[in-house]
């Protein structure tokens, strides 16, 4: 893999790498969904700075917020998954259960148990249900919604018909198409600079698609949406290359990575289809977050053999 | 709002409930008083010196489970006042206690007068003996309770230090010898070697006279110079090779006559030296003697063996630079080259660091699996490399990078994991330090350092755990015996008894 000849990537570096791949799909978002969303970055970037501050000098470290990169990170990762329009009142809230709950309070980098960014959006998302409804300018027989609520409520009608309202784009949802094209962009990217392994992505997409793929009727009027539909919907590009991924809470050995990923793509899958949310990455994922340590656990026990 | 307020009320009274949960089970745990008891127990030294107050290690933990101070147990030391601490969850101030020394009894042969007063002293039966007979102290099983010193009518015991010094007797030469020629014989060679000072440079330091003893004795057929470099950065074993390829060569050729093995040097591809010098590429980490038999010979050696196990010894292209001067010219070995914050210098070995001219503190051994260097550190025969302190290290971020680096099929996250809890892990003995893992770090962790510190402590620990159990067994025998005596005097007694009464 890596020789250890030349000097190690520093962790600021690989972070800012990760940054570097969030550009694409930040500014596919404000094409797609306009201007607002750098308004939301930035408060999002300003509240990671007032939270990691005071974290550090209460843990008596070197005040340098965001000298590691991570928080950023977290912040841009709350920003692309807040809709639009969301109050800013709110990204801060979820900026600071992510950094201060999620993160500092289990002993800072390296030490969270759950992925910060999905936990403090996962926390809004639960207590301010109305505020983060999607409100797109909206036509035909559904209103107010996202390709996927949209799917999800469409009553009787098929999927193709379904797929003409305004909520739906060329093959995947209106905008975030787009925003998950850019994600993927990104993510190649990542793969290329070796910062993420293709391990992880690659599973949550096939366990994404390997149901959708299952459950494929041709786009009746049951039909649960196709695979190419779900992998460019919601968050599913930027789960599978930017959340995921994350090391600190993804399994360490590599066969547990595969069934982490699956599990993630499965479970985002089954609560698009039956859950009650239209987009389960974030809890998909928070649900992957939850059987890390019991993968590492048993990882620890086979990890050494005898030189 | 009110979502928020419900949910933190509810997240409270958990809170609370965790508490209360605590404080239950820590009161049940309190009632089971055996397995507290025997908890305590075990953390403690077992010398049964009684220096708590109380007659006998168990006696002090039935105390401690009954809310006696920590801090009594003056052989046990902070140490296991920490580990109290941390058995019982408390953390009640606690007394300074000094760091207790290893020390065993030792008692003066010329003033024993074979009173065994000490014998019946020894709470673990660690003085043999009999009456009107020399007595000695078994060291192996002398705990330092110091319980016989006041028991002896002549004041013949004293404590030393446990702990024995092993150091290599200095050299024996101040100025030059005569060169000797080739005629000398193989004794000569390495009595001159041996007079000269000279031992292992490529940083272990093992006397290279009593090494080429060895590899005559268990025979050898190929010597092997290790012009391998592992370490980046310290290229020290390179310029000498460059610079001085021809006195590398013929102490090669002298340990290879003295040995009757052929002479075979290991160079990184690339170098283009000739005869006796042979390109080999190694991966990382090249310099390792093993991997360097394995793949110049194509034997194996095995796992805690040695080279000469296959028939090969190994030393470092210095160590054979300084045997060419040694016995060639008759230099004793004062001086090495030394990579000195990036070049190349020589230096005079008892150099002080602090003189060397590089800011802040110092790290010996190169960047990957060198150590930090106490200021007060000179330069030694196996410093080949002085350099600046890493720089702070960040918190794992378990990416995972260090495991496919290891050569020993380790997985260093899980040993920092381990080094960081305290916790133990057998695996860390297989590790052979050559700090691949260091090296893509992305963290900067000092792997290799924290690894040494775990197999230290993990060394230290067994060891004396070992020795308490070995102490408390002895304790309980002798219990036994005593009880086993009384016992028989009481039977003999009653017997005497019953006898004088049947007349």
């Amino acid at each position: 893999m890596r020789s250890p000849s030349a000097r190690p990537e520093s962790t600021p570096a690989v972070m800012d790498r990760v940054l570097i791949a969030l550009v694409p799909a930040v500014c596919a978002s404000a094409w797609a969904f306009g201007p607002l969303v750098f308004a939301q970055c930035a408060v999002a970037l300003a509240a990671g700075l007032a939270f990691e501050a005071p974290c550090q000098w209460l843990r008596s470290r070197a005040v340098r917020p965001f000298a590691d990169r991570s928080a950023p990170v977290t912040c841009l990762l709350i920003a692309l998954a807040m809709p639009p329009d969301a109050p800013l009142w709110i990204v801060v809230v979820a900026v600071g259960i992510a950094i201060v709950l999620a993160k500092e309070v289990y002993g800072g980098l390296g030490r969270n148990l759950f992925n910060p960014a999905m936990a403090g959006y996962a926390a809004v998302l639960v207590a301010y249900p109305q505020a983060l409804a999607y409100p797109l300018d909206a036509v035909d027989a559904v209103t107010g919604a996202t390709a996927l609520d949209a799917l999800k409520h469409r009553g009787a009608i098929t999927v193709a018909e379904a797929a003409e309202g305004a909520a739906f784009g060329s093959f995947g949802a209106a905008g975030f198409e787009l925003v998950n094209a850019a994600a993927l962009l990104g993510g190649i990217y990542l793969l290329a600079t070796r910062v993420v392994h293709w391990r992880i992505p690659t599973a949550v997409l096939l366990g994404i698609a390997l149901p959708a793929v299952a459950f494929y009727d041709g786009g009746s009027s049951a039909s649960l949406g196709s695979p190419l539909f779900h992998w460019f919907a919601g968050a599913a590009m930027l789960g599978a290359f930017f959340i995921a991924t994350d090391p600190v809470t993804a399994p360490r050995a590599a066969s547990h990575q595969w069934l982490f990923g699956l599990g993630i793509g499965a479970a985002t899958f089954a609560i698009r289809a039956a859950g009650a949310y239209p987009d389960g990455i974030a809890f998909a994922v928070l649900l992957g977050n939850l059987a890390t340590p019991a993968f590492d656990h048993l990882h620890s026990r086979r990890a050494s053999r005898a030189a | 709002m009110n979502a928020a307020l419900a949910l933190g009320a509810v997240g409270l009274v958990a809170g609370l409930l965790l508490a209360l949960a605590k404080a239950v089970l820590r009161a049940k745990e309190k009632g089971n008083a055996g397995a507290v008891v025997e908890a305590i127990d075990a953390l403690l030294p077992q010398s049964q010196c009684a220096q708590c107050g109380y007659p006998g290690c168990r006696p002090y933990a039935e105390a401690v489970a009954n809310g006696e101070r920590l801090d009594l147990c003056v052989p046990g030391g902070p140490r296991t006042v920490a580990r109290l601490q941390a058995l019982l969850g408390s953390d009640s101030a606690t007394a300074e206690l000094p760091t207790p020394r290893e020390r065993t009894a030792r008692i003066v042969a010329a003033d024993c007068v074979g009173c065994a007063l000490c014998i019946d002293a020894c709470p673990v039966d660690a003085i043999a003996g009999a009456p009107k007979y020399l007595h000695a102290v078994i060291d192996d099983h002398c705990t330092g309770c110091e319980l016989c010193v006041p028991a002896c009518p002549v004041d013949c015991i004293e404590m030393v230090d446990a702990a024995m010094d092993t150091r290599i007797p200095p050299s024996a030469a101040n100025g030059d010898l005569p060169p000797l020629g080739d005629d000398a014989d193989a004794d000569t060679v390495i009595e001159r070697i041996e007079a000269a000072g000279v031992v292992g440079m490529g940083g272990a330091g093992y006397p290279t006279a009593r090494k080429l003893r060895e590899a005559l004795a268990s025979g050898v057929d190929t010597v092997i110079g290790n012009g391998m470099a592992s370490e980046p950065e310290a290229n020290a074993d390179r310029v000498l090779l460059r610079d001085h390829f021809e006195s590398v060569a013929a102490g090669l050729r002298i340990v290879g006559d003295c040995l009757g093995a052929r002479p075979l040097l290991a160079v990184p591809p690339g170098s283009g030296l000739p005869e006796p010098a042979v390109e080999i590429h190694i991966p990382f980490p090249a310099g390792d003697e093993r991997r360097l038999v394995q793949e110049l010979l194509r034997r194996d050696v095995p796992p805690n063996g040695h080279p000469t196990d296959a028939q090969a010894v190994v030393f470092n292209v210095a160590t054979l630079f300084a045997v060419f001067e040694a016995v060639r010219l008759g230099k004793p070995l004062r001086k090495r080259l030394v990579t000195v914050d990036g070049s190349e210098r020589w230096l005079a070995l008892g150099t002080p660091l602090a003189e060397l001219g590089i800011a802040g503190p110092l790290r010996i051994g190169g960047a990957l699996s060198g150590w930090p260097a106490s200021p007060a550190a000179v330069v030694e025969a196996g410093t080949f490399c002085v350099s600046g302190a890493r720089p702070v290290a960040e918190a794992c971020i378990h990416c995972g990078w260090c495991e496919p680096a290891c050569p020993a099929g380790l997985s260093p996250q899980r040993l920092h994991d381990a080094f960081e809890r305290g916790m133990e892990d057998d695996a860390a003995f297989n590790c052979i330090e050559c700090g691949g893992c260091t090296a893509v770090c992305p963290s900067g962790i000092d792997l290799v350092n924290e690894f040494r510190a775990l197999k230290t402590r993990m060394r230290t620990e067994r060891g004396q755990r070992e020795a308490a159990d070995t102490a408390r067994q002895r304790f309980e025998a002798r219990a036994a015996r005593l009880a086993g005596e009384a016992e028989r005097a009481a039977t003999q007694r009653e017997e005497r008894l019953r006898q004088r009464r049947a007349w």
